[in-house]
């Protein structure tokens, strides 16, 4: 036994000396290399590099691709990137941009604008982009016929040597903002692809580039290593490696020096990120919206029933009590404290009584069980939070199931509608966006019918060229969302940037991590 | 034997369709459309894209015609594309693969040097330290899951005392196995004791039975060395059932431990098909469960080779 025993001891040493030998050794971030952490779909680490007209802001986006401007943080003021300057016709109507000599690719060739004006039809002809893009391009002049099942062009788009001009239906003033997201792709290198399935092109494994850096090492589902790309015509970038992870635990990789730059909007992550003294953070004014979407058949198809909803929920305690500071109560898509905010709308503060006072008067069927769904259900706060929610409208006498979605969520939402109330989120590029969901016809407008008010007062705000204009417009916008009722808006969530001390030259103030702004990427160091 | 060959396989043929039929149908019985899946409706730019796609993606063809024309490529090594992706199916499964192996393979050799070891000096002592080690690990590893071992294994030696890694297979800079080491230790650690709980307790059950039998008393009487009795006669004598239980384990090696993969971020076929199954990528599905059934077919017809060549008496028709 005694002999077994010592054995047995001889045998754990063994293996725990073999273990530490084996321990990796934390990396902090040095000039020859940085580790940033993103979320990728897929399973495993990292599986692609996501088309960024689909969604941008990672830090391979910023690192990688270029529009014809580069945004601020606030993404409403831009400066000159890929072109040299623009110039805007007295209507409104007519966009000049010019483009920048001497641009080259990172496999050598030069950037010329039949890449810009490829880029601009091919996102018409793509199956899958983002909205913004999508809704200020079909303001342009022969859009309607370009589009998946043809190789049209869009006949208000023209060039003349460096300049390219484009001719809109109506003036658009979202269209200068929105050019400084959209990355140019190159023309030489994916015309003859298929442009229907753009996004899962074997082009985003080794895309090339116009950016300070490029892919040097692909490991998919392990990583990616972006290098200085050579063909950069700007300042060199310092940091000569950055890699690209999944992390599996955000905080434990901080805590050990194997990450140094993220950005979260977890409160469980953000909490414990406040005892890693080695990271600084900065949190993030974003326009994430949290929202419940409203079935307005059945129990709630009078709007009576639906305002009883505003009252019923205390959000002035819940919001805070869950996500402290990084959450925003709110009680319109424009929130109290942004500009042309609506003052006359009411506060909506927590009132049982008046909450079923209301339920009363729209004779509320207090019978039928009341479908609360959401398709977050791996976050504990949010299901922490709809718990709460669920709680709040028995005390009124609802019967409530909560429950999370067992389909795909977008099917559920506006195909299946087997809800009452379902938890939706909507990272907005302006405040237009939150206003544009309820005429879209491939989402609200399912549920709704058609909103042709919505859809009048949209069209105005993008063709408003004065603050005054667009002042009235979101007023007038305010005014109909509170005569419907259809969305119960609950709370911004800001995202939080987290970076370790040792990276400098970052910027003073940091955007929207899903859209690109002027983050100074080639001049960041480590020391 | 030739006979008992051929009954198999004639067996093996009509189910391998049936099961082909069943993961096709009972896939495209999914109330959930592809087309949704892959493209939002707040990201899709044309109605009339959408169509084109659905078109291009053969989901407009009549279903009968869709299966038929899915096992024709199947049987020609054409899997078809991933609808999430969009990147060929023997491509995601040819990289993601390696990633399965060598973390299956690694458990299933460690897990099987040391149950079949434990196990052995188990039966033999009965009561003795190496039987009342094999027991503890045996409820152990049958009653914890295997995913709380991982995440134990993890907040220890990743999280509290930074050890190791918290996951994935390769991380930037790491080129040679050498290198790569420590990301394999936890999880081969995890998938090994949860394999190893099963296999000592048959190991040991097995051994112990075989002990009681005559051959056994008789080779003790007529003073084989100890040694020798349990190592020629004992162990050998006890593998069959045991070695079914290792037939039975060979779909893990395409398979994987979905649930270990998630844990360690392995980017192997478990977490492949979390995200297939998540992003309703049916053509990814059908082709993993596919190969997953075809393995198990194959094993369980393995097992039938391998009993019948330990114990005639199957191949006749007269054993258990």
């Amino acid at each position: 036994m005694r002999k077994f025993t010592k054995s047995l001891g001889a045998l754990g040493l063994a293996a725990a000396l073999a273990v530490s030998v084996l321990a990796v050794p934390s990396q902090a971030a040095t000039n020859n290399s940085i580790t940033v952490a993103e979320v990728t779909a897929g399973g495993g680490g990292v599986q692609t590099i996501f088309s960024p007209w689909i969604n941008s802001g990672s830090i391979s986006h910023h690192a990688m691709f270029r529009a014809l401007f580069k945004a601020d943080a606030n993404l409403t003021s831009v400066k000159p990137d890929l072109a040299s300057g623009y110039k805007y016709s007295k209507d409104g109507k007519t966009l000049t941009v010019t483009l920048k000599s001497g641009i080259k690719w990172s496999d050598g060739k030069d950037l010329t604008v039949d890449d810009v004006v490829w880029s601009m039809n091919s996102l018409l002809r793509v199956a899958k982009s983002n909205a913004i893009y999508v809704n200020a391009f079909k303001q342009i002049v022969g859009s309607e016929a370009v589009n998946g099942t043809n190789t049209t062009t869009m006949s208000g788009i023209t060039t003349k040597g460096n300049d390219i001009t484009i001719s809109l239906k109506a003036p658009v003033n979202t269209l200068i903002p929105v050019l400084a997201q959209f990355m140019i792709l190159p023309k030489h290198v994916l015309a003859n692809e298929d442009i229907l399935k753009l996004d899962t092109n074997n082009y985003w494994k080794n895309p090339v580039v116009l950016g300070p850096y490029k892919v040097g090492t692909f490991s998919q589902g392990n990583f990616i290593t972006l290098v200085p790309n050579d063909k950069y015509e700007g300042s060199k970038p310092i940091i000569k490696e950055i890699n690209i992870i999944v992390s599996s635990n955000l905080v434990a990789d901080a805590k050990s020096g194997k990450l140094d730059y993220f950005t979260t909007n977890d409160p469980d992550t953000i909490r414990a990120m406040s005892s890693v003294s080695t990271f600084k953070s900065a949190p993030l004014d974003v326009l994430f919206y949290r929202y419940l979407v409203i079935n307005p058949t059945g129990p709630f198809s009078n709007v009576k029933a639906r305002e009883a909803l505003k009252y019923a929920i205390d959000w002035n305690k819940l919001v805070p009590a869950i996500y402290g500071q990084q959450g925003k109560v709110i009680n319109s898509g424009v929130a109290s404290g942004m500009s042309f905010h609506d003052s006359s709308i009411p506060k909506y503060k927590y009132d049982k009584a008046k909450a079923a006072a209301l339920l009363k008067e729209a004779n509320f069927d207090f019978s039928k069980t009341i479908r609360l769904r959401t398709y977050n259900q791996s976050q504990p706060a949010v299901m922490l939070i709809l718990t709460a929610v669920a709680q709040q409208l028995t005390e009124i006498g609802m019967k409530v199931e909560f429950l999370p979605w067992t389909g795909d969520a977008t099917t559920e939402l506006w195909t299946n509608r087997n809800y009452e109330l379902a938890l939706k989120g909507l990272s907005a590029f302006n405040v237009g966006e939150w206003f544009a969901e309820y005429s879209n016809p491939a989402t609200f407008e399912k549920l709704l019918g058609a909103q042709p008010k919505y859809a009048a007062l949209n069209s105005q705000l993008i063709q408003s060229t004065t603050l005054r204009d667009t002042g009235k417009i979101l007023t007038d916008l305010q005014k109909l969302e509170q005569q419907d009722l259809y969305k119960l808006p609950m709370h911004f969530l800001k995202q939080v940037v987290f970076i370790s001390k040792n990276i400098s030259g970052t910027p003073t103030k940091w955007g929207n991590p899903l859209y690109v702004y002027q983050n100074n990427i080639a001049s960041w160091s480590a020391n | 034997m030739v006979s008992f060959l051929i009954r198999r396989v004639a067996i093996l043929v009509p189910m391998a369709f049936t099961i082909s039929a069943l993961i096709f149908f009972a896939s495209r019985l999914s109330p959930i459309d592809p087309i949704n899946a892959m493209v939002p409706p707040d990201m899709a730019s044309d109605s009339a894209n959408l169509e084109q796609l659905r078109e291009e993606l053969g989901l407009n063809d009549n279903i009968i015609l869709q299966y038929f024309h899915w096992l024709k490529n199947i049987a020609t090594g054409d899997f078809g594309y991933s609808l999430q992706s969009g990147e060929k199916i023997s491509d995601i499964l040819a990289l993601r693969m390696p990633a399965t192996l060598e973390l299956v393979l690694s458990a299933l050799i460690l897990s099987t040097l040391l149950a079949l070891t434990l196990g052995l000096f188990a039966g033999a002592k009965k009561g003795g330290v190496a039987d009342k080690l094999s027991r503890v690990l045996g409820v152990i590893g049958i009653a914890i899951p295997d995913f709380f071992i991982g995440l134990a294994l993890l907040n220890v030696f990743a999280f509290r005392v930074e050890w190791l890694p918290t996951g994935n297979r390769v991380a930037p800079g790491q080129v040679t196995l050498w290198d790569r080491l420590p990301n394999l230790i936890l999880p081969v650690s995890t998938l090994t004791i949860a394999m190893l709980a099963v296999l000592i307790r048959y190991t040991r059950n097995s051994v112990l039975d075989t002990l009681n039998r005559d051959f056994v008393k008789t080779a003790r009487s007529k003073g084989v060395p100890e040694w020798r009795v349990l190592y020629s006669h004992v162990f050998r004598n006890s593998l069959g059932p045991v070695m079914v239980l290792l037939a039975f384990r060979l779909p893990l090696l395409v398979g994987g431990s979905i649930l270990v993969e998630t844990v360690f971020q392995w980017p192997g076929i478990g977490t492949t098909i979390i995200a297939a199954v998540t992003a309703s990528d049916y053509p990814v599905i059908m082709v993993v469960s596919m190969i997953i059934a075809m393995v198990i077919l194959v094993a369980s017809f393995l097992v039938d080779i391998i009993k019948s060549i330990l114990d005639p008496r199957v191949r006749l028709g007269g054993g258990n």
